[in-house]
């Protein structure tokens, strides 16, 4: 396998990983509120700067990492519960403009709370680098990536498809008005689905840390740079994100590796245009009204 | 424009189509406010504000107000460009900064021809966000809603890299050559401010005249609920590409102005953030409302200044001072965040409609006095 091979394949589950943390997130509060959030990438850097600090000030992996996600759970209940629940029932045209508005609020604040400089963390993961066959290497932070994004699928699609708690967020997702009337809580609902979110959306912002030492701004471009895998797998499709994640994590590795770095966004966005023209309801997606 | 697309959403006949949207009484106007804010009024209040500030900018202000202002009064060209589109026609957009940036690169690149004469790389300029704004609009016609705002997206990104590319190695960016009209040259900020406030004042009146007549009422129809404007009798498909092709070229002049006042032009400032700061603009102002977008470019133009110039007023060197001096850029950026909330949550027509509602009060106050 030549290196190059090997270097997209790691490159490819890493960073697909990452984008489909941010994906479902995505997915999860379209679903629950037809929201559609440009402010996925402020909750990456809220989660990544909380974890910077923490481990910074000499915690642990893993307790750092229960703590950021605490820390994002709340930040996006909090949310919800501030600015979205007024706006419950406005056009999606409103929701969107919000969450621009939100996620401007929150890189000002972060930026000004921690800095603009690149986020560095100290060494949390062994730096061990395991050779597979020929010029495959994976490392321990690769390793931790992908299985992470793994457990939280895993959890999320059981938890939707398994637990009353699930069936209670598809009944919320597919019709708010009578699942009020058949006794589900539906702001709790809600609010739940917005703190999944922004924890997902910290997780992938860590992960994204861990990677590599970006400065804050390209974290919080992060939440615009999904938007092609979200369109891919579809809105409102959570195996969808996951698809779309890595499918987009190929491409752009694709390109990284055999044309040039420049070229990344653009293809990536040419994707997304290529997407909305043919499938706007993405690969996995219901269709909806969404051409006249 | 042509009257014979008979393509109309509802496939009636096109002569129909214009009847009634022609007909069509500006109810929400006259049925909404007390007699003595009328539009007249307003529009004649408008016009002595615009010729004082006016005269301010070019005469009275100091050096570094007149740059301020030459900044403003690009950026109210963009918003008023952008309120077009989303204020007036209801359609989501995040393309400002790459009509901005082929306004820009299209002056920036032809000025310097002996071929075009001043004011033929606006002209020009204008036409290249026309036709851009064309290409969008069709996609806008199969996309609705949010999905038109990620093509849009879409469209920054592209627009950014093709700017990227076709500056190239060139670090420095494309120069702008100085405009002159026969041998006035426009070499000074005051000068160039003369010719802004010329072009402001061109947008702003021939636009209120279009918003005013028929097609206005198309557009708010449209805003409102696309099928029952359809079914209302609207060309739909007509007037939503207008307002992209219209707003398209009004925001590539601002781009082209920006090209003037900058002298120089690289990619770099037409990035996502200057998109959202124009969004921010047209909602904080007033969604709908050309007066808003003008309040809106001049707040979120100023506001970052006027933060920095509070750590000369407050003491030298202590905590508050030093603090503001290193982040008075993103606490800039957390106010229009917070501010784009707030109209969202409590005032949809941003300060222009604050102002109204404060009329609206005033008024009604007089009245009861009046009859007590």
């Amino acid at each position: 396998m030549s290196p190059q091979v090997a270097t997209l394949i790691t490159g490819t589950l890493t960073t697909g990983a990452i984008l489909s943390l941010l994906s479902v997130g995505f997915v999860i509060m379209y679903r629950a509120t037809k929201v559609v959030s440009f402010a996925q990438g402020a909750f990456s850097l809220l989660g990544g700067f909380t974890f910077m600090a923490l481990t910074q000030d000499g915690t642990g992996l893993w307790l750092a990492l229960v703590i950021t996600l605490v820390v994002a759970l709340a930040a996006g209940t909090v949310t919800y519960l501030v600015v979205f629940v007024r706006l419950v029932g406005a056009e999606p045209f409103i929701t969107a403009i919000a969450t621009i508005g939100l996620g401007t609020l929150i890189e000002a604040c972060a930026i000004i709370a921690w800095g603009s400089g690149p986020i560095i963390l100290p060494t949390v993961i062994s730096g061990r680098v395991y050779h597979l066959t020929g010029s495959l290497t994976v490392s321990v932070t690769q390793i931790f990536i992908v299985v992470s994004a793994i457990v939280i699928f895993a959890v999320v699609i059981t938890a939707l498809r398994r637990t009353r708690l699930g069936l209670r967020v598809q009944a919320v997702a597919d019709q708010p008005r009578l699942a009020a009337y058949v006794g589900i809580n539906v702001v709790a609902i809600t609010t739940l689905a917005w703190a999944v979110s922004s924890a997902t959306a910290a997780v992938g912002g860590v992960a994204f840390l861990l990677t590599t030492q970006p400065s804050p701004d390209s974290v919080y471009s992060l939440g615009l740079v999904v938007f092609p895998a979200i369109l891919l797998g579809g809105l409102d499709s959570v195996g969808g994100a996951l698809v779309g994640g890595i499918l987009l994590a190929f491409i752009q590795n694709l390109v990284i590796t055999y044309a040039n770095g420049t070229w990344q966004d653009v293809t990536s966005y040419g994707l997304l245009l290529l997407v909305l023209l043919i499938r706007p309801q993405g690969l996995f997606g219901s269709a909806e009204v969404s051409r006249v | 424009m042509s009257t014979d697309d008979d393509r109309g959403a509802v496939g009636r006949p096109a002569a129909a189509t214009q009847d009634i949207a022609l007909a069509a009484p500006p109810a929400a106007a006259a049925a909404r406010g007390p007699r003595l804010d009328s539009a007249d009024l307003k529009r004649w209040l408008g016009a002595v504000v615009y010729v004082v500030v006016a005269a301010y900018i070019l005469f009275g202000a100091s050096a570094f107000n007149q740059y301020q202002a030459s900044l403003v009064l690009v950026f109210a060209v963009a918003a008023i460009g952008q309120d077009w589109l989303m204020g007036r026609a209801g359609q989501i957009s995040l393309g400002a900064a790459a009509f901005m940036a082929v306004g820009a690169f299209t002056t920036a690149r032809i000025s310097n021809e002996s071929w075009a004469v001043f004011p033929l790389p606006i002209i020009i300029s204008a036409v290249f966000g026309c036709v851009l704004g064309l290409v969008v609009g069709l996609t806008g016609l199969r996309l609705r809603g949010l999905y038109l705002a990620l093509s849009t997206l879409a469209l920054q990104f592209i627009v950014a890299f093709a700017a990227e590319r076709y500056q190239g190695s060139n670090e420095a960016g494309l120069t702008a050559a100085v405009p002159a009209l026969g041998g006035f040259k426009f070499a000074s900020v005051q000068r160039l401010n003369l010719l802004f406030l010329v072009v402001l004042a061109l947008v702003v009146l021939g636009l209120g005249g279009v918003y005013r007549r028929a097609p206005g009422r198309a557009w708010a129809a449209i805003r409102q609920d696309e099928a029952a404007a359809a079914v209302a009798g609207v060309d739909v498909v007509k007037w939503k590409l207008l307002a992209f092709v219209g707003s398209s070229g009004i925001i590539a002049v601002a781009g082209s102005l920006y090209a003037y006042q900058a002298a120089t032009v690289t990619y770099i400032p037409f990035d996502i953030s200057l998109a959202v700061s124009i969004l921010v603009m047209v909602f904080i102002g007033g969604l709908g409302s050309m007066t808003g977008a003008i309040i809106g470019a001049v707040i979120v133009e100023l506001l970052p200044n006027w933060l920095q110039s509070i750590t000369n007023q407050v003491q030298g060197g202590s905590g508050l001072s030093s603090w503001l001096q290193t982040n008075h850029a993103e606490l800039a950026l957390a106010i229009y965040g917070l501010a784009l909330l707030l109209v969202l949550i409590f005032e949809r027509g941003g300060i222009v409609g604050l102002l109204n509602r404060l009329l609206t009060l005033t008024v009604r106050i007089a009245r009861r006095r009046e009859r007590a």
